[in-house]
């Protein structure tokens, strides 16, 4: 977690992003892990029809959703294809797909884990 | 909408405390769960959601919020724009942005439009509540002294100034400042109708109390100018004053502007509406009076010029 950029799930930043409070942050997960897919087909399509404002309006919901995790690794790629996307790179911001897909795919798996870890507050004992 | 579909519960328990509206303007459902969830919890406030600025215009006249909280970056139509159509359309609702990375020029953009406060979205959590509250309570007084100023029926000032043409400007901006608060006037014919007044004010202070003549002010602009300043101190010129009287009512604004100067016996005056006289300093002035102005007269003798401007439209 303290490698950088953090490509997983920083739970300190989550957390002050929500005021503290973890029921919050569960249903912002929530959210996340339900929407993200579509967000990820946008990107793919955007990509494959040479779409540059497509590219940017998904690499902007990304970036801003990812920002609620701490997950910088993916807000950084994110923000360079929303860039390149706006100067209508489509090649280049096409090409960053990849690596985003990749962080994507390591912050859900954080994600659920956290989720999963410990479903709710007050069904730990016993 | 989603989050927390409007507060419509709370408003039919006749019990439950008048809660102060807050609408959300976001296309991000994160962000709107975040902020819905942080306003839930703040004390005396509700919140209503709308995906982007069109929507929220569509929600406005319907949910009447006592706030506005906008995204900046959003399909449809953006921060800037609603910023924008709300400042038209719904002068006391204030508007506050939530800024993320990257969206700050525009949200600065949007502070010049007449956005009340902003709030980087990673704070949103920690200044929201506090930002709410304070921009309210600057609302309202707004909304107070607008209330008072729908009452005022009819207004009658008196002003007594000096010869003293610094004294021009600001009167000017002060009486322009009343009859834009009256409803009398749009911005843009507010601007003439300052100039109308200057000219008045100018004129009796510079050819009714100092005696000065416009033909020596297109000859030699310095000794005009020179001899006004010594006139302001010497006798007979320097006890007299110009006395204005602004009476505004619902629907007009009546100003007298007198002078203590000699007079002159207003039949002698250029027709202001002969293009001939455009060109002449002297001409000049009545002419923008006359122009801006929906009636205007002269006394007999010469010293006091009343000029009524009626409602627009």
């Amino acid at each position: 977690m303290t490698d950088s950029p953090s490509p997983g799930f920083d739970r300190t930043v989550a957390l002050a992003r929500v005021g503290g409070d973890e029921d919050l942050l569960r249903e912002l997960i929530d959210d996340y892990l339900r929407d993200s897919p579509g967000w990820r087909d946008d990107l793919r399509r955007a990509a494959v029809g040479g779409d540059a404002a497509g590219l940017r309006r998904a690499a902007h919901t990304i970036k801003g959703a990812v920002g609620y995790f701490g997950a910088d690794a993916a807000a950084t790629t994110a923000d360079r294809i929303q860039i390149r996307g706006r100067a209508g790179d489509v090649a280049a911001a096409a090409a960053d797909l990849p690596e985003l897909e990749q962080t994507l795919d390591r912050l859900a798996t954080a994600l659920r884990a956290f989720v999963s870890d410990r479903p709710s507050s007050s069904e730990d004992l016993s | 909408m989603t989050p927390h579909e409007s507060g419509a519960a709370g408003a039919a328990d006749p019990n439950a405390p008048d809660l102060r509206t807050v609408l959300v303007v976001d296309d991000s459902a994160m962000d709107r769960r975040l902020a819905g969830a942080i306003i839930h919890k703040a004390e005396g406030w509700k919140a209503v959601f709308a995906g982007n600025g069109v929507e929220a215009l569509e929600l406005i006249p319907r949910v009447s919020p006592d706030v506005v909280l906008t995204d900046m970056l959003m399909p449809q139509m953006d921060g800037l724009e609603l910023v924008e159509e709300v400042r038209a359309k719904y002068s006391l609702t204030p508007v506050i942005l939530m800024t993320a990375h990257g969206s700050e020029d525009l949200a600065i953009r949007a502070l010049k439009k007449g956005a009340a406060s902003y709030i980087p979205k990673q704070f949103l959590a920690q200044n929201l509540a506090e930002t709410l509250d304070q921009v309210f309570s600057a609302a309202q007084t707004k909304v107070s002294e607008r209330r008072i100023l729908d009452t005022v029926m009819r207004s009658e000032t008196q002003y007594e100034i000096e010869n003293d043409s610094a004294m021009v400007a600001p009167l000017v901006s002060h009486l322009e400042g009343d009859l834009s608060r009256m409803g009398l006037c749009e911005p843009s014919g507010l601007m003439l109708l300052g100039v109308a007044l200057h000219e008045a004010l100018t004129n009796s202070i510079f050819h009714g109390n100092l005696e000065l003549k416009s033909e020596q002010r297109e000859t030699d602009e310095k000794g005009y100018y020179r001899m006004a300043k010594e006139r302001r101190y010497q006798e007979p010129y320097r006890d007299r004053r110009v006395r204005v009287v602004a009476t505004l009512t619902r629907d007009e604004a009546t100003f007298l502007v007198r002078d203590e100067g000699l007079g002159f016996d207003p039949s002698t005056l250029p027709d202001p509406t002969d293009p001939a006289n455009l060109g002449k300093v002297s001409g000049r002035g009545l002419l923008l009076i006359q122009t801006f102005m929906d009636h205007v007269e002269h006394n007999a003798t010469g010293n006091q010029i009343t000029m009524v401007k009626r409602r627009a439209g």
